[in-house]
């Protein structure tokens, strides 16, 4: 009977309801924008990097992880193929290759240069062709084992092109000095300017030569999709245990580098945080005094309401009631008006500048989320009857025989 | 039935404190039909509200079969005047937003009764007021006769004890306001309902079996005797 009451009292006044519903339907709608765009932005930036270089997972030799900083090739997994092939087997796993991470100099004749190197398996991982932006060459290929990529800021620096020939210098495994003259296939860039200074990408035979080893640092996967990464990991520690394999699987957050994208979805996460808040003041403020106002001018109904038995928790209730229908009504429009803002901003496209340390412009959209749109309405419904509280309990508060005076 | 002990009321406007009723006791017995008279400002809302637990009297005691209702909290009040009370309001009262229908069931809803019960006692109540043909009516589709129809309707659905009526008329013609007079007088004598309303129309006035009438507060004995029928 309240929830008849409240529907039907809101609607008494359509202008000034509908309004109040567009105040509350423009904070969600807000707060589904703002939210769908962070993220996006924190979706995009967290997969090109665990697509560019983290990777969903890592598996290693038991003891690499403590001990890679001072003994970087002393577990290596060596012959990997039979673990690869097991590994490519478990649900979810799109790609696994192995891969040798390596420090060294680059040098043209003229200008010698301290690089980072990729090494990979380019037959593996054919992906990295699709994920690799390219500014001039072309992809290196498991054909040509000792043709490398470079970053945009190295190839500037060193003034190399396609073709070029370039000497690395390094160590070996053993400690003694190696040097290797390879071919330039191209430059490419990364979203990070600073990695693109120092960054190289080669098959990963070029960094057995320079180190003088077989097999691999670690295998590198990745998965269909990110939200998979716990159930994989559970699934190869299973395997490892069953078949007594002697390795440790590494999550992505849990990699060095990958703090960096924690922080920025941590500060991305305060900056909405703080939005809602905004919000949320906003609309209470908007619907207070809409309730306000019903309590108002409806005083002399809520006296005969009472007079005729209601009790004062009826009166709460029937306000309480009125709050709780806008803010259903409120976020259900907000919701809505979201998705239709979020797909028209999507379709569109919102053009980026480009990120400080980054050489790429990037257009953002806007990705909603069961959590994002669920949120945005339980902001409406509870700012809704927070603010009704406060003009239910004087509603109810009221004297009967002064309230009836109203009508009068 | 009830009795009014030595009540006053007093008010405080602004700094200067009204007495509205003053020192105020008389009887009256179920079934009665009885009339509060008096002019404008006399104290008769104020003794109808006190009557109905609307408002609690600044000193004195009413009681109605025994049971001192003059000290009730506002949700026992309200719970009195849901159970044995009707009311009756000069400006009618209805809610706007609910059809005819629904405002006569609403005390009935409050009462928790069940739908298809609920449907029968307030058919037969806008029946027995004569407007079962404008349940689906909003008030604002009605006279002023018919609303106050409607009102009396919601006044009988729950078989209260006492109905009061605050000057029901006040806001009608004269031709309706007999009408309505009428109608009242007809549910009293067929149902045996006791029904006090507040009037200061002199023709009404001579409807009311019995005559309680008040100048600025206090209780005018002496007068009754003259206006019984």
């Amino acid at each position: 009977m309240y929830g008849k009451l409240a529907l039907r009292n809101l609607f008494r006044n359509r202008v000034r309801t509908f309004i109040t519903l567009l105040m509350i339907g423009s904070g969600s709608t807000a707060m589904v924008i703002a939210g769908g765009f962070i993220e996006d932005t924190v979706h995009a930036i967290r997969e090109s990097t665990i697509r560019d270089s983290l990777g969903h997972l890592r598996i290693s030799k038991k003891g690499f992880l403590e001990k890679k900083l001072f003994h970087p090739y002393d577990y290596l997994v060596s012959n990997p193929g039979e673990l690869i092939k097991k590994v490519r087997a478990l649900p979810h796993v799109r790609v696994v290759g192995p891969r040798l991470d390596y420090c060294g100099l680059i040098g043209n004749g003229e200008l010698t240069l301290p690089f980072f190197m990729q090494a990979f398996d380019p037959a593996l991982e054919d992906r990295m062709r699709n994920t690799t932006m390219i500014l001039s060459g072309r992809f290196i290929t498991s054909d040509k084992p000792f043709d490398v990529m470079v970053g945009e800021g190295l190839a500037h620096s060193l003034n190399i092109h396609m073709g070029d020939g370039v000497v690395l210098l390094g160590n070996t495994q053993r400690g003694a000095m190696n040097a290797m003259d390879i071919s330039v296939t191209g430059a490419f860039r990364t979203i990070l300017k600073d990695v693109d200074n120092s960054l190289i990408r080669a098959p990963i035979t070029v960094a057995q030569k320079l180190l003088q080893v077989d097999g691999a640092q670690y295998l590198i996967v990745f998965l269909d999709q990110t939200e998979n990464v716990n159930s994989v990991r559970d699934a190869l520690l299973q395997l490892f245990k069953k078949e007594n394999l002697d390795y440790e699987v590494q999550v992505w957050r849990d990699i060095p580098g990958a703090e960096e994208i924690t922080n920025m979805e941590n500060m991305y996460r305060s900056i909405y945080r703080v939005m809602k808040w905004v919000l949320f003041l906003f609309v209470i403020l908007a619907i207070m005094n809409t309730m306000n106002m019903a309590v108002l001018e409806r005083i002399g109904e809520i006296g005969t309401l009472m007079a005729l038995g209601t009790e004062r928790h009826g009166i709460l209730k029937l306000f309480l009631a009125e709050g709780v229908v806008l803010g259903l009504l409120g976020g259900l429009m907000g919701c809505i008006m979201g998705c239709v803002a979020a797909f028209v901003l999507s379709w569109i496209g919102i053009q980026m500048p480009k990120a400080p340390g980054s050489e790429m412009q990037w257009v953002a959209h806007i990705k909603l989320t069961p959590g994002i749109l669920s949120g945005a309405f339980l902001m409406a419904f509870f700012t809704s009857l927070i603010s009704s509280i406060l003009p239910a309990l004087k509603a109810s508060k009221l004297e009967v025989a002064e309230a009836l005076r109203h009508n009068i | 039935m009830i009795r009014f002990s030595h009540i006053s009321k007093d008010y405080l406007l602004g700094e200067t404190r009204v007495h509205a009723v003053m020192d105020v006791s008389f009887d009256i017995q179920r079934g009665e039909f009885a009339a509060i008279a008096g002019p404008s400002g006399s104290g008769k809302s104020t003794l109808l509200n006190l009557l109905g637990c609307i408002e609690r009297p600044s000193s004195g005691a009413i009681f109605l079969d025994d049971v001192k209702i003059s000290e009730f909290s506002p949700d026992e009040s309200a719970r009195f005047r849901l159970a044995k009370m009707g009311f009756i309001f000069q400006t009618f009262n209805l809610l706007p937003v609910f059809t005819a229908f629904e405002n006569v069931e609403y005390p009935l809803h409050l009462r928790g009764m069940p739908s298809t019960e609920r449907r029968r006692r307030v058919l037969a109540a806008l029946d027995e007021v004569g407007m079962a043909a404008f349940i689906d009516r909003k008030p604002t589709q009605l006279s002023g006769g018919q609303r106050q129809r409607v009102a009396i309707a919601r006044a009988l659905v729950g078989e209260p004890v006492i109905i009061l009526a605050d000057e029901p008329t006040a806001n009608l013609d004269q031709k309706t306001a007999e009408e309505i007079v009428s109608l009242l007088k007809r549910l009293h004598s067929e149902k045996g309902v006791t029904i006090i309303f507040s009037t200061h129309d002199a023709h009404i006035i001579k409807q009311a079996e019995r005559l309680i009438r008040l100048e600025s507060g206090r209780l005018i004995t002496g007068e009754e005797a003259s206006h019984v029928r």
